[in-house]
């Protein structure tokens, strides 16, 4: 039995999560444990010391949970910098007969790899596409076919080494080694989306505090993936500058009132912001908060879509999209989604791991459970998800 | 030495069925020439108003083949999007659109934002008076006007929101027909009203550059027309703004920042009567609340005075600056249509809204970040998605 542990240094809040892997395979989360960040900007650490500080907390919650030591992460990572591409190579067969061997396969995979990236980038994963045997698109597996070139390409996930390097300096600045890095949203798809859903092409998107994530499939392969450095904090800001209040006012206020949709009218009783220091107590009008809130989410998704539409994916999304994320449970986003995307929507909950039946706001917890996967998974089994280089092992 | 007639450079537009019928219901009152064209999807209301000699056009002819939406109004945006140059020729010479539209079926609630939009680019001022749809009628109609809304209020100069639950509020016991009958008649009249405010010459006057300029810069409207005769008239008049629905018993006037009083009557109409009415309608409104006048003496009228009410949530601006922030089409206001080219060109349609927007998003690029206000900004197209959305989109909010 062996265990894992994933850390998200999230924009609102940190979460440490242990998981163990059972009789059948299956992840069992048996610890979690949650702290407030203090911090971090729209993904970006800002303050060291109080992300350190957070960190702590949430540790030795999931410690004492999972009545175990932890000393190595899987660190889950997002923010403005993370970007994917494509890179595609093309090898000419080398037996006379025109049969593709294992030897081809991983010619192409490699000439597909050398992805030419900028020094100050660092891959995070390089998911393999589909093959194409001269002009066939579309091949999964081409071993044992016939043709005369034989091509590939590369989905690369990568993201500014600094800022990776900046999050990773966080978590071993509390004694934690960081046995890998990665990106929210290819782990959230983990633990959330079925392999019905990736046949049928399904878009993800991570809700998160600062950033919104989003991973694409099309034909079980994951073929886009990004990151906008918008998320639920913009939300609050908005709210909080619309009717001039404390963010903390605010967010609460978006908590217990706020929705993406349209719906209150004239007869839907104001909201009541009661008296704090220096200020007297107020009521704000509810429509108006639905339109600060139906904006800012109907942009975040505007954003999204215009980039799924640029990579060509949108038409193949048969499976709708999945809201993830802390963000998910914002009253009215699901409609609003489907209403953007033209497509159905529903929330994504961490079902490929055991443990969580019983956590509030689940979705919130999707990308750490996916990374206790992640973790569970043997270097062969991640297949699509091969790590090209593990900067950040035990030890380095 | 030829003479020409001037056309008028209002447009009363009615999208979909609903509208057209209460667009056909405004001529039919024949007192007022007026430009009209009703759009549709579905070739046989069309028909039937066609019939009246009131100039249509049909939306997604090769799409719909003039079957009508069925409700879906992603089939009436397609539809728009299919044939919205088709509407532009119709456009020739028009500064103002008063756009009619009901929301919640398939052809008002898609196609009015992308027409909006289409007259916003070509430089003309809109005034959208939209209704929506009854509570009855059904959760998923009602969402679709809702999501509807926030898309025309990002484009209309002035937006009037009428909730059919409020309109007719006070008809809920007449038998339907005349419930939907009268409404009609409230809305026809009070748009016959302001039309023939701005037509027909009175003492004291409301020209369409003045009627133009307020629609530039009105935002969030409300609208009321109110009617009396005999020999003690509108001395309750009071009395009917504080009882009436669409103005919120009162609330409306009390927000409002300017407010436009047509006053209809025939020769009979007295001093005292025009004082009586604007004294009910100022002890609702706040001290600096622009009130603007304007009365029409119509012969037909004998023994009758109606008035209608615009409340605009915004403050007009001075004359001297409102001419500098008009767009005149020139040829328009001397009786000639411009080429079309000449309208359809972006940069006479530079808008006070437009160019309050980019104003706007100068003084708030300092300060309106809040939390973000020291972080690299997120950009995407050109805008910095850390300012709020709403202020971006110039979105003003109900208060």
């Amino acid at each position: 039995m062996s265990l894992a542990v994933a850390l998200e240094i999230g924009t609102s809040r940190t979460v440490v999560s242990v998981g163990e892997t059972g009789e059948h395979g299956r992840v069992k989360v048996i610890g979690v444990g949650t702290c407030p960040t203090i911090g971090v900007r729209k993904g970006q650490i800002s303050d060291l010391k109080q992300v350190s500080l957070g960190i702590e907390t949430a540790l030795k919650q999931a410690e004492k949970m999972a009545d175990t030591e932890i000393w190595q992460v899987i660190q889950i990572i997002s923010g403005n910098h993370i970007q994917a591409n494509t890179n595609s190579g093309t090898t000419a067969i080398r037996s006379h007969d025109r049969i593709v061997i294992r030897e081809d396969i991983d010619d192409v995979k490699e000439i597909a790899r050398a992805i030419p990236l900028e020094v100050d980038r660092q891959i995070l994963h390089t998911i393999d596409q589909t093959f194409m045997l001269d002009d066939q698109s579309g091949v999964v597996d081409p071993l044992g076919m016939r043709c005369n070139v034989l091509s590939t390409s590369v989905l690369a996930i990568h993201g500014m080494k600094n800022r990776i390097e900046n999050a990773v300096t966080a978590a071993k600045s509390m004694q934690l080694n960081v046995n890998d890095v990665v990106f929210a949203g290819v782990v959230s798809a983990l633990s959330t989306l079925t392999p019905e859903q990736k046949k049928n092409g399904v878009v993800l998107l991570n809700l998160g505090g600062g950033t919104t994530s989003y991973v694409a499939y099309c034909n079980d392969v994951m073929c886009a993936a990004g990151c906008i450095a918008v998320g639920g904090d913009h939300v609050t800001n908005d709210i909080a500058l619309a009717f001039n209040i404390p963010g903390n006012n605010a967010e609460d206020i978006k908590r217990s009132f706020g929705s993406a949709m349209l719906t209150a009218d004239s007869t839907t009783p104001r909201i009541k912001i009661g008296a704090d220091l220096g200020r007297e107590e107020r009521t704000i009008n509810p429509r108006a908060l639905q339109t600060v809130i139906n904006a800012r989410m109907d942009e975040i998704f505007r954003v999204i879509l215009s980039k799924l539409n640029q990579a060509g994916i949108l038409q193949h999304v048969g499976a709708g999209v999945v809201l993830t994320g802390g963000g998910a449970y914002l009253k009215g986003v699901v409609d609003l989604a489907q209403h953007v995307f033209r497509a159905p929507c529903t929330i994504g909950l961490p079902t490929h791991v055991d443990g969580l039946e019983k956590a509030d706001n689940s979705a919130a917890l999707t990308a750490t459970a996916g990374a206790l996967m992640y973790a569970n998974m043997g270097n062969s089994r991640r297949g699509i998800f091969d790590k090209l280089i593990t900067l950040f092992t035990k030890g380095s | 030495m030829p003479t020409q007639t001037q056309p008028s450079d209002i447009l009363l537009l009615g999208i979909g069925g609903g509208a057209s019928i209460i667009v056909a219901d405004i001529v039919q009152n024949g007192q007022t020439p007026l430009r009209t064209l009703c759009i549709d999807t579905d070739a046989s209301a069309l028909a039937y108003i066609a019939e009246k000699n009131i100039p249509t056009l049909l939306l997604g002819g090769t799409r719909l083949a003039g079957r009508g939406t069925g409700g879906d109004c992603i089939k009436g945006r397609m539809a728009i999007q299919d044939d919205i140059e088709t509407l532009t020729p119709h456009l020739q010479g028009v500064r103002t659109v008063m756009l009619l539209a009901c929301l919640g079926s398939g052809t008002g609630s898609g196609t009015v934002a992308d027409v909006v939009k289409h007259l916003r680019s070509l430089g003309i001022a809109t005034c959208c008076v939209i209704t929506l749809p009854f509570k009855m009628e059904g959760a998923s109609r009602q969402q679709t006007a809702e999501r509807t809304v926030p898309m025309i209020e990002e484009y209309a100069d002035t937006l009037v929101t009428l909730p059919l639950d409020t309109l007719y509020g006070s008809l809920l016991d007449e038998p339907l027909a005349i419930a939907i009958a009268k409404a009609n008649t409230f809305l026809a009249d009070g748009l016959t009203l302001l039309f023939q405010l701005v037509s027909r010459p009175g003492y004291i006057s409301m020209d369409s550059t003045r009627l133009n300029m307020m629609i530039h810069h009105g935002g969030i409207s409300h609208f009321a027309s109110f009617e009396d005769t005999g020999h003690v008239r509108m001395m309750d008049l009071a009395l009917r703004l504080k009882a009436s629905k669409v103005l919120r018993s009162g609330d409306i006037l009390s927000k409002a920042k300017t407010v436009l009083v047509g006053i209809l009557a025939g020769d009979d109409l007295r001093l005292k009567e025009i004082d009586s009415i604007m004294t009910a309608i100022s002890s609702l409104c706040k001290k600096n609340t622009q009130i603007e006048l304007g009365t029409v003496l119509d012969n037909t009228l004998q023994g009758k005075i109606s008035v209608v009410l615009f409340a605009f949530e915004n403050a007009m601006p001075t004359q001297a600056t409102a001419i500098i922030q008009q767009t005149p089409v020139s040829e328009a206001s001397i009786g000639i249509e411009p080429p079309l080219a000449d309208i359809a060109i972006p940069a006479t349609g530079k808008r006070s809204k437009a160019s309050s927007k980019a104003n706007k998003l100068a003084a708030v690029s300092e300060k309106g970040r809040g939390r973000f206000h020291n972080v690299d900004p997120t950009l995407w197209n050109g805008q910095d998605l850390d300012i709020p959305t709403y202020q971006r989109r110039d979105i003003i909010l109900e208060r």
